[in-house]
Protein backbone atom coordinates (compact mmCIF):
# COMPACT_ATOMS: atom_id res chain seq x y z
CA UNK A 1 0.00 0.00 0.00
CA UNK A 2 1.55 3.20 -1.36
CA UNK A 3 0.93 7.10 0.32
CA UNK A 4 0.05 7.83 4.02
CA UNK A 5 -2.99 7.19 5.52
CA UNK A 6 -3.81 8.91 9.05
CA UNK A 7 -7.09 10.48 9.98
CA UNK A 8 -7.55 13.07 13.14
CA UNK A 9 -10.18 12.24 15.55
CA UNK A 10 -10.15 15.24 17.76
CA UNK A 11 -14.18 15.91 17.36
CA UNK A 12 -15.21 12.39 17.24
CA UNK A 13 -15.94 12.88 13.57
CA UNK A 14 -14.99 9.02 11.95
CA UNK A 15 -17.02 7.22 14.06
CA UNK A 16 -20.07 6.09 12.37
CA UNK A 17 -23.03 5.14 13.67
CA UNK A 18 -24.57 1.74 12.42
CA UNK A 19 -26.71 2.70 10.81
CA UNK A 20 -24.60 4.83 7.83
CA UNK A 21 -25.53 3.19 4.45
CA UNK A 22 -26.56 2.82 1.29
CA UNK A 23 -30.04 2.55 0.19
CA UNK A 24 -31.85 3.02 -3.35
CA UNK A 25 -34.61 5.49 -3.23
CA UNK A 26 -38.16 4.70 -5.84
CA UNK A 27 -38.86 7.61 -8.26
CA UNK A 28 -40.54 10.47 -6.36
CA UNK A 29 -44.14 10.25 -7.41
CA UNK A 30 -46.13 11.19 -4.00
CA UNK A 31 -47.81 14.51 -4.36
CA UNK A 32 -46.95 16.40 -1.78
CA UNK A 33 -47.12 20.58 -0.81
CA UNK A 34 -50.23 21.34 -1.76
CA UNK A 35 -51.32 24.92 -3.18
CA UNK A 36 -54.78 25.25 -3.79
CA UNK A 37 -55.48 21.19 -4.21
CA UNK A 38 -52.12 20.84 -6.52
CA UNK A 39 -48.75 19.43 -5.39
CA UNK A 40 -46.31 21.74 -5.74
CA UNK A 41 -43.73 18.79 -5.14
CA UNK A 42 -43.73 14.78 -6.33
CA UNK A 43 -41.24 13.32 -3.07
CA UNK A 44 -40.88 9.61 -1.91
CA UNK A 45 -39.55 9.92 2.27
CA UNK A 46 -37.48 7.12 3.45
CA UNK A 47 -37.43 7.28 7.85
CA UNK A 48 -34.33 5.32 8.74
CA UNK A 49 -34.49 4.82 12.96
CA UNK A 50 -30.60 5.06 14.18
CA UNK A 51 -31.16 4.32 17.71
CA UNK A 52 -28.60 7.41 19.41
CA UNK A 53 -30.81 9.21 21.10
CA UNK A 54 -29.60 12.38 19.99
CA UNK A 55 -29.70 14.17 17.22
CA UNK A 56 -26.38 13.42 15.22
CA UNK A 57 -23.94 15.38 13.10
CA UNK A 58 -24.62 13.50 9.56
CA UNK A 59 -24.61 13.54 6.01
CA UNK A 60 -26.08 12.80 2.63
CA UNK A 61 -24.76 12.07 -0.96
CA UNK A 62 -27.33 11.27 -3.83
CA UNK A 63 -26.80 9.83 -7.86
CA UNK A 64 -29.17 12.26 -9.58
CA UNK A 65 -28.26 11.55 -13.16
CA UNK A 66 -28.30 7.90 -13.41
CA UNK A 67 -24.51 8.07 -14.87
CA UNK A 68 -22.68 6.52 -11.57
CA UNK A 69 -21.89 9.93 -10.32
CA UNK A 70 -22.36 10.93 -6.30
CA UNK A 71 -22.82 14.23 -5.41
CA UNK A 72 -24.04 16.34 -2.87
CA UNK A 73 -26.78 18.15 -2.46
CA UNK A 74 -27.34 20.05 -5.61
CA UNK A 75 -30.42 21.98 -4.99
CA UNK A 76 -33.00 22.44 -2.34
CA UNK A 77 -36.79 21.89 -2.71
CA UNK A 78 -37.53 25.78 -3.36
CA UNK A 79 -35.72 24.71 -7.19
CA UNK A 80 -37.42 21.29 -6.77
CA UNK A 81 -34.91 19.39 -8.97
CA UNK A 82 -30.92 18.88 -9.62
CA UNK A 83 -29.14 19.89 -12.95
CA UNK A 84 -26.41 17.79 -14.10
CA UNK A 85 -23.10 20.25 -13.23
CA UNK A 86 -21.38 17.79 -16.52
CA UNK A 87 -23.65 19.24 -19.06
CA UNK A 88 -26.38 21.63 -17.32
CA UNK A 89 -29.27 20.11 -19.49
CA UNK A 90 -30.05 16.65 -17.64
CA UNK A 91 -31.82 16.87 -14.48
CA UNK A 92 -32.97 14.59 -11.72
CA UNK A 93 -33.96 14.55 -8.25
CA UNK A 94 -33.08 16.99 -5.47
CA UNK A 95 -32.92 15.22 -1.81
CA UNK A 96 -33.09 16.60 1.02
CA UNK A 97 -32.12 14.99 4.81
CA UNK A 98 -32.68 15.83 8.25
CA UNK A 99 -32.43 13.96 11.43
CA UNK A 100 -33.65 13.96 15.11
CA UNK A 101 -32.95 11.77 18.33
CA UNK A 102 -35.04 9.10 16.73
CA UNK A 103 -34.94 8.81 12.94
CA UNK A 104 -32.93 9.96 9.62
CA UNK A 105 -35.41 11.31 7.65
CA UNK A 106 -34.61 11.11 3.55
CA UNK A 107 -37.09 12.77 0.80
CA UNK A 108 -36.25 12.60 -2.62
CA UNK A 109 -38.30 15.33 -4.66
CA UNK A 110 -38.77 16.56 -8.02
CA UNK A 111 -41.55 18.93 -9.74
CA UNK A 112 -43.39 16.52 -11.47
CA UNK A 113 -43.78 12.40 -10.87
CA UNK A 114 -42.40 11.31 -14.09
CA UNK A 115 -39.49 10.05 -12.95
CA UNK A 116 -38.95 6.56 -12.73
CA UNK A 117 -36.71 3.41 -11.37
CA UNK A 118 -34.71 3.77 -8.27
CA UNK A 119 -32.00 6.23 -7.19
CA UNK A 120 -29.06 5.40 -4.71
CA UNK A 121 -28.63 7.54 -1.51
CA UNK A 122 -25.73 6.98 0.53
CA UNK A 123 -26.20 8.93 4.23
CA UNK A 124 -23.39 8.71 7.40
CA UNK A 125 -24.36 9.57 10.76
CA UNK A 126 -21.45 10.26 13.31
CA UNK A 127 -21.90 8.49 16.58
CA UNK A 128 -21.04 10.56 20.06
CA UNK A 129 -20.80 13.71 17.43
CA UNK A 130 -24.32 15.58 18.34
CA UNK A 131 -25.84 18.50 16.35
CA UNK B 1 -2.73 1.93 -4.53
CA UNK B 2 -4.81 1.57 -1.48
CA UNK B 3 -8.77 0.50 -1.80
CA UNK B 4 -11.15 2.15 0.20
CA UNK B 5 -12.79 -0.83 0.60
CA UNK B 6 -9.81 -2.27 2.47
CA UNK B 7 -8.68 0.51 4.09
CA UNK B 8 -8.71 -0.60 8.34
CA UNK B 9 -7.64 0.20 11.91
CA UNK B 10 -8.83 -1.19 14.91
CA UNK B 11 -11.78 0.32 16.34
CA UNK B 12 -14.42 0.05 18.35
CA UNK B 13 -16.89 1.83 16.04
CA UNK B 14 -17.54 1.88 12.92
CA UNK B 15 -15.31 4.41 11.08
CA UNK B 16 -15.14 7.07 7.90
CA UNK B 17 -12.56 5.18 5.38
CA UNK B 18 -10.42 8.40 4.24
CA UNK B 19 -8.52 7.63 0.98
CA UNK B 20 -7.63 10.74 0.19
CA UNK B 21 -6.89 13.73 2.19
CA UNK B 22 -5.57 16.57 0.32
CA UNK B 23 -2.54 18.76 1.89
CA UNK B 24 -1.61 22.24 1.58
CA UNK B 25 2.18 21.87 0.96
CA UNK B 26 1.70 21.65 -3.26
CA UNK B 27 0.21 24.30 -5.39
CA UNK B 28 0.89 22.33 -8.50
CA UNK B 29 -2.38 20.72 -8.83
CA UNK B 30 -1.02 17.65 -10.88
CA UNK B 31 -2.49 14.96 -8.78
CA UNK B 32 -4.38 13.31 -6.37
CA UNK B 33 -4.15 13.85 -2.64
CA UNK B 34 -2.71 17.35 -3.18
CA UNK B 35 -4.17 20.34 -3.50
CA UNK B 36 -5.97 20.75 -6.81
CA UNK B 37 -6.64 23.60 -8.87
CA UNK B 38 -8.85 24.31 -11.82
CA UNK B 39 -9.04 27.47 -13.71
CA UNK B 40 -13.28 28.73 -14.09
CA UNK B 41 -14.02 29.84 -17.72
CA UNK B 42 -14.75 33.52 -18.16
CA UNK B 43 -18.54 33.90 -18.72
CA UNK B 44 -20.43 35.21 -21.79
CA UNK B 45 -22.00 38.56 -19.96
CA UNK B 46 -20.69 39.43 -16.16
CA UNK B 47 -24.43 39.11 -16.05
CA UNK B 48 -24.49 35.38 -16.34
CA UNK B 49 -23.36 32.92 -13.74
CA UNK B 50 -20.62 30.47 -15.82
CA UNK B 51 -20.19 26.68 -14.21
CA UNK B 52 -17.08 25.11 -15.07
CA UNK B 53 -15.90 21.67 -14.33
CA UNK B 54 -12.44 20.12 -13.76
CA UNK B 55 -11.75 16.62 -13.53
CA UNK B 56 -9.04 14.39 -12.72
CA UNK B 57 -8.83 10.05 -12.82
CA UNK B 58 -10.17 8.38 -9.71
CA UNK B 59 -7.23 6.07 -9.15
CA UNK B 60 -9.23 4.01 -6.83
CA UNK B 61 -11.87 2.31 -8.80
CA UNK B 62 -14.72 3.28 -6.43
CA UNK B 63 -17.99 5.98 -5.77
CA UNK B 64 -16.67 7.79 -2.76
CA UNK B 65 -18.29 10.71 -0.46
CA UNK B 66 -16.42 14.03 -1.36
CA UNK B 67 -15.85 16.87 0.95
CA UNK B 68 -13.89 19.65 -0.01
CA UNK B 69 -13.40 23.26 0.54
CA UNK B 70 -12.44 25.77 -1.80
CA UNK B 71 -10.23 29.03 -2.24
CA UNK B 72 -9.64 32.15 -4.65
CA UNK B 73 -6.40 32.60 -3.03
CA UNK B 74 -5.15 29.69 -1.92
CA UNK B 75 -4.78 31.11 1.49
CA UNK B 76 -8.45 31.52 2.55
CA UNK B 77 -11.24 28.68 2.20
CA UNK B 78 -14.89 27.73 2.01
CA UNK B 79 -16.93 25.29 2.85
CA UNK B 80 -18.76 23.43 -0.44
CA UNK B 81 -22.04 25.29 -1.69
CA UNK B 82 -24.38 23.81 -3.73
CA UNK B 83 -24.49 24.96 -7.38
CA UNK B 84 -25.96 28.55 -7.88
CA UNK B 85 -26.47 28.19 -11.61
CA UNK B 86 -30.32 27.40 -11.14
CA UNK B 87 -31.20 30.72 -9.95
CA UNK B 88 -30.45 32.96 -13.31
CA UNK B 89 -29.48 35.14 -11.20
CA UNK B 90 -26.09 37.24 -9.86
CA UNK B 91 -23.97 36.52 -7.14
CA UNK B 92 -24.40 37.55 -3.52
CA UNK B 93 -21.24 39.44 -2.38
CA UNK B 94 -20.96 37.38 0.02
CA UNK B 95 -20.09 34.95 -2.36
CA UNK B 96 -16.91 36.76 -3.75
CA UNK B 97 -18.45 35.80 -7.03
CA UNK B 98 -17.78 31.83 -7.00
CA UNK B 99 -18.63 28.88 -5.39
CA UNK B 100 -17.22 25.45 -5.65
CA UNK B 101 -18.86 21.91 -5.09
CA UNK B 102 -17.83 18.50 -6.06
CA UNK B 103 -18.49 14.65 -6.98
CA UNK B 104 -17.17 11.59 -7.35
CA UNK B 105 -17.85 8.20 -9.21
CA UNK B 106 -15.83 4.96 -10.04
CA UNK B 107 -13.39 6.54 -12.70
CA UNK B 108 -13.78 10.28 -12.16
CA UNK B 109 -13.19 12.92 -9.50
CA UNK B 110 -15.00 15.98 -10.27
CA UNK B 111 -14.87 19.88 -9.32
CA UNK B 112 -16.92 22.43 -9.92
CA UNK B 113 -16.89 26.39 -9.92
CA UNK B 114 -20.01 28.76 -10.74
CA UNK B 115 -18.19 31.40 -11.23
CA UNK B 116 -19.26 35.28 -12.72
CA UNK B 117 -15.95 36.69 -13.05
CA UNK B 118 -14.88 38.74 -16.31
CA UNK B 119 -11.79 36.81 -16.88
CA UNK B 120 -10.27 33.18 -15.80
CA UNK B 121 -9.62 32.54 -12.66
CA UNK B 122 -7.84 30.09 -10.73
CA UNK B 123 -10.14 27.93 -8.15
CA UNK B 124 -7.89 25.78 -5.24
CA UNK B 125 -9.77 23.08 -3.50
CA UNK B 126 -8.69 20.71 -0.56
CA UNK B 127 -10.76 17.47 -0.84
CA UNK B 128 -11.58 14.31 1.18
CA UNK B 129 -12.67 11.42 -0.20
CA UNK B 130 -13.99 8.40 1.75
CA UNK B 131 -16.26 4.91 1.51
CA UNK B 132 -19.41 5.02 1.18
CA UNK B 133 -19.66 2.04 3.82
Amino acid sequence: MSGTIFFKDRRNLLKRGTVSGTVNMAAPTTGAYPVGGSPTLYVTNLTIPHGLGYPPVFRYYSEPFGDGVVWPPLTDRLQGRSFNPNNLAQDGPGIIAWVDSTNLYLQLFYINNSLTGTYPVYYVLYKDFSL
Amino acid sequence: MADVTKLQFYSEDVTDKIAVYSTNDDSSGSGIGIKGSMTAVAPASPADIATTIATIPNPYGKRCLMTLSWSLDGVNYFPQNQPAYYYNATFASYFWQALGFGGCSDSTIYFGTDSQFTSNQTVYFIFALDSPT
